[in-house]
């Protein structure tokens, strides 16, 4: 009796052997600022830096790569990205190679191109949405991944 | 603060004055990158900034497939940063023209509204300045004090009694206001005399951050760490600090009154002043210049050895009642009366009645 107690303590273990152990995806976020700087020639140029710190008005750029570094290509990819809270995503500013881009602005249930975004307005009418009141971004990568290969998307927004 | 739907607070939006605190307003400006971190494009928060200190975070989800594995999920670390604070500050002049005052006169009050157009709590120090250009006269500090603080009991300027305004005193009552807060803002003023009619004394008001360094500084420019947890503290377009000019104009207001007879019917049908005569006198009341004459009342007692004659009483062509009541005129008390209350000049009326000769 008591062997097999023993036993069926040890088999949730193996049924994970059908699933991957390791994420073969990975993701990583960045929020940087453009900031001019004198080069040596004395040339102002642009440059991104990290943000730590930025005060309601600066504008802010969000960069996100994802990176397979499984052993298959990765397909179906689907990237999504809330807008951050207190900040307000600036028109046109989406960015992401081979990615087909639409836009949420109910929260995040429905996604659709600019024209067909719709909100209520307060005396329950419907209009379109403006850019500045989208609630989320995603981007559909156009086929594999390969292994190996990266893709990046993102978009700039500015401090409330 | 409810996120409106109008797209960029771009619009400088007048603050429009309410009893209490947090009033809407907007910021705009296009600033001078001074400092890294510090870039400023001519795009401008709306409302309320996000406190200083929030963090921001950026977190975002990939979905995807691999092999015959669907509906994989991986998301990221956040992506974080802290929000600095801005020190911003606007002064609005609430009064919608120059303010009247006599000469002399004492304690004419010009109305500011002070506003924190950033997005943690400051104070500010005030002041006034009256050696301006362009105007005929200094205003002089009030006898009452020379700035105020509404204090929120009652509208408008009272410079004493139970309703009266704070007196401001500069580093004992500097108005601390948070992210969006308003305050109104006296400006309290005596007037020299033998000023003539029309003449202009202007005023400017100054509020600066009480911010070490911060006042007149560039904006963009950054103090490490000196916001609340431990933010930069960043200086906006407005320099951390405002200014605004106003002004007084000398009012003159001349009430004056003058009285005729305008018919005299005798009891032959002639034009004697006999016992039984019927006379018709007229009153005009004048107010004339420019202002306003406060509570404007007309006090005529009827002639010596004469009876009024009831019911004949006429402001500006209508007829009154002869007793007390709601209309503006009565005979009481041996004599004719109306009240006009407070009249802006230019204004005429014209009183009728009659009497009869004993």
């Amino acid at each position: 009796m008591y062997i097999l107690f023993i036993l069926s303590l040890l088999i949730p273990l193996a049924a994970t052997a059908g699933t991957p152990q390791q994420a073969p995806i990975v993701v990583r976020t960045v929020v940087e600022a453009e900031v001019p700087v004198k080069s040596a020639q004395g040339k102002i140029e642009k440059k991104r830096i990290p943000v730590s710190k930025a005060p309601p008005g600066n504008e802010v750029i969000y960069t996100t790569t994802f990176t397979n570094q499984g052993d298959k290509p990765a397909g179906n990819i689907a990237i999504i990205n809330p807008i951050p809270a207190h900040t307000t995503y600036l028109s046109g500013t989406v960015f992401g190679d081979n990615t087909e881009v639409t836009y949420s602005s109910d929260g995040g249930k429905t996604y659709a191109a600019p024209e067909q975004l719709r909100i209520k307005t307060p005396d329950g009418r419907e209009r379109q949405a403006l850019p500045s009141e989208y609630t989320h971004i995603r981007w559909i990568y156009k086929g594999d991944l390969a292994v190996a290969k990266v893709g990046t998307v993102g978009f700039r927004a500015v401090v409330n | 603060m409810i996120k409106s739907y109008l797209p960029r607070c771009d619009e400088r939006q007048a603050p429009h004055w309410a009893w209490a605190d947090g009033i809407g307003r907007q910021d705009w400006g296009i600033s001078v990158t001074v400092m890294l971190l510090a870039a400023i494009l001519p795009r401008v928060a709306c409302g309320a900034g996000a406190p200083a200190g929030t963090i921001v975070q950026n977190v975002v989800t990939v979905s995807y497939s691999i092999g015959t594995h669907s509906n994989l999920q991986i998301t990221s670390a956040p992506a974080s940063f802290m929000v600095a604070e801005i020190i911003n500050v606007t002064l609005t002049s609430q009064d919608a023209g120059p303010v009247t005052v006599g000469s002399p006169d004492r304690n004419g009050a010009l109305t500011f509204v002070l506003t924190n157009t950033g997005n943690a709590t400051e104070s500010f120090s005030l002041a006034r300045n009256d050696s301006l250009s362009g105007d005929n006269y200094d205003p002089l500090i009030g006898s009452a004090g020379g700035i105020f603080l509404e204090n929120g009991l009652q509208p408008g300027f009272q410079a004493s009694g139970p309703n009266g305004d704070t007196l401001y005193v500069p580093g004992a009552n500097d108005p601390v206001l948070g992210a969006d807060a308003s305050r109104l803002v006296y400006v309290v003023s005596d007037t020299p005399p033998s000023l003539g009619v029309g003449s202009i004394g202007k005023s400017m008001l100054t509020a600066v951050s009480t911010r070490h360094g911060a006042a007149g500084a560039l904006p963009g420019t950054t103090f490490s760490g000196a916001g609340p947890s431990g933010s930069d503290l960043v200086v906006g377009n407005s320099r951390a600090q405002a200014t605004q000019i106003s002004s007084y104009v000398v009012g003159g207001v001349v009430v004056s009154i003058n009285k005729t007879v305008l018919a005299v019917v005798d009891s032959t049908g002639g034009s004697t002043v006999s016992p039984g005569a019927l006379l018709t006198y007229q009153i005009q009341v004048n107010v004339a210049g420019s202002g306003m004459a406060q509570n404007v009342m007309l006090n005529d007692p009827i002639p010596a050895n004469t009876t009024y004659v009831a019911n004949s009483l006429s402001v500006d062509g209508v007829p009154r009642t002869d007793a007390v009541d709601s209309d503006n005129a009565d005979f009481s008390g041996g004599a004719v009366r109306a009240n006009f209350g407070n009249t802006s000049a230019p204004t005429h009326h014209v009183v009728q009645f009659r009497v009869t000769v004993n």
